[in-house]
């Protein structure tokens, strides 16, 4: 055990009934989604491309993408702005909840009953009294996909 | 220095500008043979040197190394011990590929291997020494003047001096104190010695300078050796304010023809060219990645950047009047500042083009020296002619051009032109003709490359199509030979019988084309068998801003760029029946003569229908109006769940063929297809972005650009679109060669579009629709009255308007809130028409009464859709309205004012009225008197009688008793006419009906009817300008 505690700032959010993390250093900003138009044949996941201040953004239903189910939008969904060298990402989530420091040491292994689209994604899991929230890892997080993010 | 790395940049950039140089220089010298260009040696000697002056400065040793024997050989050929052969010229050039490959890697410059190239220049150097001569490599040692220490002098720099009269110095200068501190660079050194002098070494003590842990602020002195014509007070004047140390070095000497030793009989020497195997060398294409890599820095013009600046400036100050007028509410304000920003994005737009323009000329100048080395393996003789160097080009267009025109100039060479003795026999000279070509034309830019060779044999193409599996015999059968030559840019096929190497390195036309589409450009062929083949390319000015139509389907917006656009139309709803036909399971539209393949585009992307919803009401759901969050949510998952209707049933076509449709032609260069849209918006600019890397490998998008709203839209790529929609072209059908033939009885009777539209409730007007460039919409309140004139602010300019009120005393569009301003060109200026909407386009076959409303701008009526319809000449209309505009383009031209030149007098044959009418007015218009018949045989007869006037005949091919063809042959058999010139105007715009017209004698074919390029093609012509294309 080290004793000096190695902390990762995350940024909260959530999808559906679960609560998950992504290191906040890698969100850009988070928006409201905004207008969104459609791009026929895209991959499943990506519900189309929107702009933001004159950059085109590829946005992305983290629900769908991760088989859990469809993001439904409300007045609290956003989008997390991720930056993959130029490329930017708009990941919708039902909503972002704040942002926490968390003791890597006190991560806990992710649960064997993972789903097959969560396996690998996720980095450990991170316990607050009743509240577990999930850290994913943002370089597998689009790994199965071409390109990857 | 920190700031080194800068400073290599700036040398290396200088470097890259010598280099560009060189090559033409060096096949300069070599054409002109032993006489020799003493300039032009000299000049490359001066750019050899300036590169071993830095190089050395640098620590760059290999690139000295070679540059210092490069200077030795260009030094004694200036002093005409070694006369230049090709031999010699061939191992400079391989000398200079290998500075620039090595300049562009320069870091790993002391890997490069050039010991071989060094052995060749050192044997060529020494060969011209007498034995006993000693070697000029061999440096001699001077004693600084009045200094301490000795210098180090080639044998060669020194003679050198001394022949030329030169001083030379030692100068010690501090890098620190001398050039630093008074805001200079080294860079500066080097220019400012190098005009007056010739900088034989430079040598930083960088052990001077001490570590670290030094105090700052210390010296480091560069020691510079110069030969100099300036006396130490005038070297002194070289660096203001500095304290450079100098010592002579050698006293110049008295210049004296004795002590040149002059070797009249030392012959050329042998030279063995350094083995290095062609592949092994791969000098161009690193030059060409050095290119690429040097696009991250970009040279501008001074002038321009204060212009940006100004600009910014301007924008700046926009920005708070936007502010104030949105804090105050204020109306006015915010109308006049709109304008403002209006015409400064305008202004700026156009100014950062011009910085991101550059000549096309940059990729042509590396051709020369292909052709050269190519010809000379191939064994072919090869004449290049290269025109239009000055045209430029967006930057990132100029890069992506290297490699297809490359491939296409290697194919010329290789597979185009015969060999000298296969030409011989064919009656042809023996040398062979390349000519590469840029130009502009219709707001595109046109590159051919064309060859007078064997031509593409459509045969062999269809045959080698057929083995490899590529295309289907029955197919083939019914192709014509443009398309079968079409044929050679299927991915696979390649014309040549063997693989060599020169052109066949793995990439075929196809990969050429794939290219030219990326940059948005489109490529024909246009080639006779045993005459010679062309290759046109149509490139857009830019990529990075394309002029695109806006189009909807289902309340979603797409962008779709003009170029790729052939025309727009709407089918009434009574016509989609008879225009529309199913061939073979696949829609086709019936368009003139040709038969189209259709695609509807709600269908290949699978946007979901729009519906009416009775409980609501709702007559749409227009979700860009509706934010993202009042969605319902099952519309949210259109992007990546099947749609949940059904594609859409044969009730619902016919429904959908119950209305309207709007129907974009569009051209993908070998294609024509019909896109059937919701309906088309306006033309915009727009700004292309790259979708990113999980949408790129979408075909059917090429990028996405931001709509005036800030929404976004995807930009349709044509050629994509075919393909997912999996088209082809129909000719090939049984039943579309029927459908075709009897369209084309149809087409006999010849049709005109014509834009339909109102002037007032009550009077409705046509004009044709291709006199407009656009149609935009305007308000009551945008038209300002200027003294008589009316002006409409438009695109950051005052836009000239023509009412009809005014000039032909029509209604008064007082009051009419539907205003609309139909835009054209007359005379090279742009001039709007305000008419009041709706405004709609009609193909038909009119007759004219040109008797019962005639009167000035308007040339007479006719009857549409059971409506009478003034039809309007916009020419009278604009000569009335603004009489000082010179209508004459002839007659503006004339160098001497005041005397105007007899009008040039042009034969016109043409069967339709309404054409015949419309033609004459154009050539008169641009100057030229117009002798107008029929049919062919009053033109034969009006020829005939006028024999000695006529310069040039303008012709229709389809017309009664004696057409087109017939009217050419008569004209090319009678020896009085032979020459004259001969420009078919048709609507016949297929390859064959092309290569039979040529064959008849036509000189050109121009379609029916393009006003702007009629007329540029009679003056060019008049001017002799073009060359006759039949010989």
């Amino acid at each position: 055990m080290s004793e000096i505690a190695e902390l990762r700032l995350l940024a909260g959010f959530c999808l559906g009934a679960g609560d998950f993390g992504l290191e906040a250093h890698l969100v850009q900003e988070v928006v409201k989604p905004g207008e969104i138009t459609p791009v026929h044949g895209a991959p499943p996941g990506v519900v189309g491309i929107r702009n933001l201040r004159g950059r085109i953004v590829t946005v992305i239903d983290l629900a769908v993408h991760l088989q859990l189910g469809v993001v439904n939008h409300g007045p609290r969904t956003r989008l997390m702005i991720l930056d993959g060298q130029g490329d930017l990402t708009g990941l919708l989530v039902d909503s972002v909840t704040d942002t926490f420091d968390v003791d890597l040491a006190t991560l806990e292994p992710p649960p064997g009953n993972l789903s097959a689209a969560l396996r690998g994604k996720v980095k450990g899991v991170w316990r607050q009294g009743e509240r577990l929230t999930a850290y994913l890892d943002v370089r597998t997080l689009f790994e199965d996909e071409v390109g990857g993010l | 220095m920190d700031d080194n790395d800068e400073l290599l940049d700036v040398f290396l950039q200088e470097c890259q500008e010598h280099l560009t140089t060189i090559e033409a220089d060096l096949l300069e010298i070599e054409a002109s043979g032993a006489q020799g260009s003493e300039e032009v040696v000299n000049k490359v000697f001066r750019a050899a040197h300036s590169i071993k002056g830095g190089s050395g400065f640098f620590g760059l040793t290999q690139v000295k190394e070679v540059a210092h024997r490069v200077e030795t050989v260009l030094d004694l050929m200036r002093a005409g011990k070694l006369i230049s052969d090709s031999a010699i010229i061939g191992l400079l050039l391989q000398a200079f590929d290998e500075l620039a490959a090595m300049l562009h890697r320069p870091k790993g410059q002391a890997d490069a291997d050039i010991e071989a190239l060094l052995l060749g220049l050192d044997q060529l150097a020494n060969g011209t020494r007498e034995p006993t001569a000693p070697n000029p490599e061999e440096p001699v040692m001077l004693s600084p003047e009045g200094g301490f220490g000795s210098v180090a002098v080639t044998r060669a720099d020194l003679e050198r001096a001394k022949r030329t009269s030169l001083t030379l110095f030692r100068v010690i200068l501090d890098l620190v104190h001398d050039v630093d501190r008074l805001g200079r660079t080294v860079v500066d050194v080097f220019s400012a010695v190098s005009q007056d002098g010739e900088l034989l070494d430079c040598e930083v003590d960088y052990f001077a300078c001490g570590t670290l842990d030094d105090e700052i602020g210390r010296e480091l002195p560069v020691t510079l050796v110069l030969a100099t014509a300036l006396s130490v007070d005038g070297l002194k004047g070289l660096f203001p304010g500095a304290e450079p140390v100098l010592h002579r070095l050698l006293e110049a000497q008295p210049a004296t023809a004795a002590t040149v030793p002059v070797a009249p009989t030392a012959a050329p020497v042998a030279v063995t060219p350094v083995a290095v195997a062609p592949d092994a060398a791969p000098a161009p294409s690193k030059a060409q990645a050095r290119e690429e890599e040097g696009g991250d820095t970009l040279r501008v013009n001074v002038r321009l950047l204060e212009t940006l600046m100004n600009l910014a400036g301007e924008l700046v100050l926009s920005r708070n009047q936007l502010k104030a007028a949105v804090d105050r509410g204020d109306d006015d304000l915010l109308e006049s500042v709109n304008q403002r920003v209006n015409q400064v994005t305008g202004e700026f737009q156009d100014v950062i083009m011009q910085t991101r323009l550059q000549p096309v000329g940059v990729v042509f100048s590396k051709f020369p020296r292909l052709v050269r080395d190519l010809s000379r393996t191939l064994g072919k003789e090869v004449r290049l002619e290269i025109e239009g160097k000055d045209v430029a080009l967006d930057r990132t267009m100029i890069e992506g051009l290297s490699d297809p025109l490359t491939h296409m100039v290697r194919n010329a060479v290789d597979h185009g032109l015969e060999m000298p003795d296969e030409r011989a026999r064919q009656g042809k000279p023996a040398t062979g003709l390349i000519r590469i070509e840029a130009r502009h034309e219709a707001g595109l830019v046109v590159l051919e490359i064309s060859d007078d060779g064997k031509g593409l044999d459509p045969e062999r193409i269809a045959q080698s199509a057929i083995k490899k599996g590529l295309a289907d015999r029955a197919k083939v059968a019914l192709m014509s030979d443009a398309e079968k030559q079409a044929l050679i840019f299927l991915p696979g096929l390649s014309t040549a019988d063997k693989v060599s190497d020169i052109s066949g390195r793995g990439v075929g036309m196809d990969v050429v084309k794939t290219n030219l589409s990326r940059l948005g450009g489109q490529v024909d062929i246009d080639s006779v068998v045993g005459r010679g083949s062309t290759f046109r390319i149509k490139l857009p000015l830019t990529l990075a801003i394309i002029p695109s139509l806006i189009l909807s389907v289902e309340n979603e917006r797409f962008a779709v760029p003009q170029a790729n656009i052939e025309e727009l139309l709407r089918l009434r709803a009574e016509d989609v029946k008879t225009r529309i036909e199913v061939v073979g399971g696949t829609e086709v539209l019936l368009l003139r003569d040709k038969v189209l393949p259709v695609a509807r585009l709600a269908d290949l992307l699978g946007v979901l229908p729009t519906y009416h919803d009775p409980s609501t009401g709702l007559q749409e759901i227009d979700r860009r109006k509706l934010g993202f969050d009042q969605r319902s949510p099952g519309r949210r998952t259109l992007g990546h769940e099947p749609p949940a209707v059904a594609p859409r049933s044969a009730a619902d076509r016919r429904q959908a063929e119950g209305s309207a449709l709007d129907i974009a032609i569009l051209s993908t260069g070998s294609l024509s297809y019909a896109l059937v849209v919701g309906s088309f918006h306006d033309t915009e600019e727009v700004v292309v972005k790259p979708l990113g890397r999980r949408l790129h490998h979408l075909r059917e998008y090429s990028g996405a650009t931001i709509l005036g709203d800030g929404t976004v839209a995807l930009i349709l790529d044509s050629a994509g679109l075919a393909v997912k929609a999996g088209l082809t072209p129909v000719s090939g059908s049984k039943r579309a060669a029927e459908l075709a033939a009897a369209s084309e009885s149809r087409r006999l009777e010849e049709t005109q579009s014509l834009l339909v539209f109102q002037n007032g409730p009550h009077e409705t007007c046509a004009m044709p629709l291709d006199l407009i460039q656009r149609i935009e919409r305007v308000k009551p309140e945008q038209v300002e009255s200027l003294g008589s004139n009316l002006t409409l602010h438009y695109r950051g300019r005052l836009l000239p308007l023509v009412s009809l009120s005014r000039a032909a005393q029509l209604d008064s569009l007082d009051g009419v809130e539907d205003l609309a301003v139909l835009v054209s060109q007359v005379g090279g200026r742009d001039v709007g028409l305000l008419c009041s909407l709706p405004v709609d386009s009609v193909e038909t076959s009119v007759v004219i009464d040109r008797a019962t409303l005639r009167r000035k701008g308007i040339t007479g009526s006719t009857i549409l859709r059971d409506k009478t319809t003034l039809i309007v000449d916009l020419f009278e209309l604009v000569d009335g309205m603004y009489p000082d505009w010179s209508s004459s383009v002839l007659v503006k031209a004339a160098p001497t004012a005041g005397v105007v030149p007899d009008k040039p007098v042009l034969l016109l044959a043409e069967d339709s009225e309404f054409f015949r009418a419309q033609v004459k007015k154009y050539l008169e218009h641009g100057g030229c008197e117009v002798l107008a018949a029929p049919d062919g045989q009053k033109a034969w007869e009006l020829l005939e009688q006028n024999v000695d006037r006529v310069r040039l005949v303008v012709t229709d091919i389809e017309m009664p008793l004696l057409d087109g063809l017939g009217l050419a042959a008569r004209i090319r058999a009678n020896p009085k006419t032979a020459k004259l010139p001969i420009i078919a105007v048709t609507s016949l715009a297929g390859e064959e009906d092309a290569a039979r017209g040529y064959a008849a004698g036509i000189s050109e074919y121009q379609v029916k009817l393009d006003r702007d390029r009629l007329l540029a093609s009679v003056l060019a012509r008049l001017d002799g300008r073009a060359q006759e294309v039949v010989a």
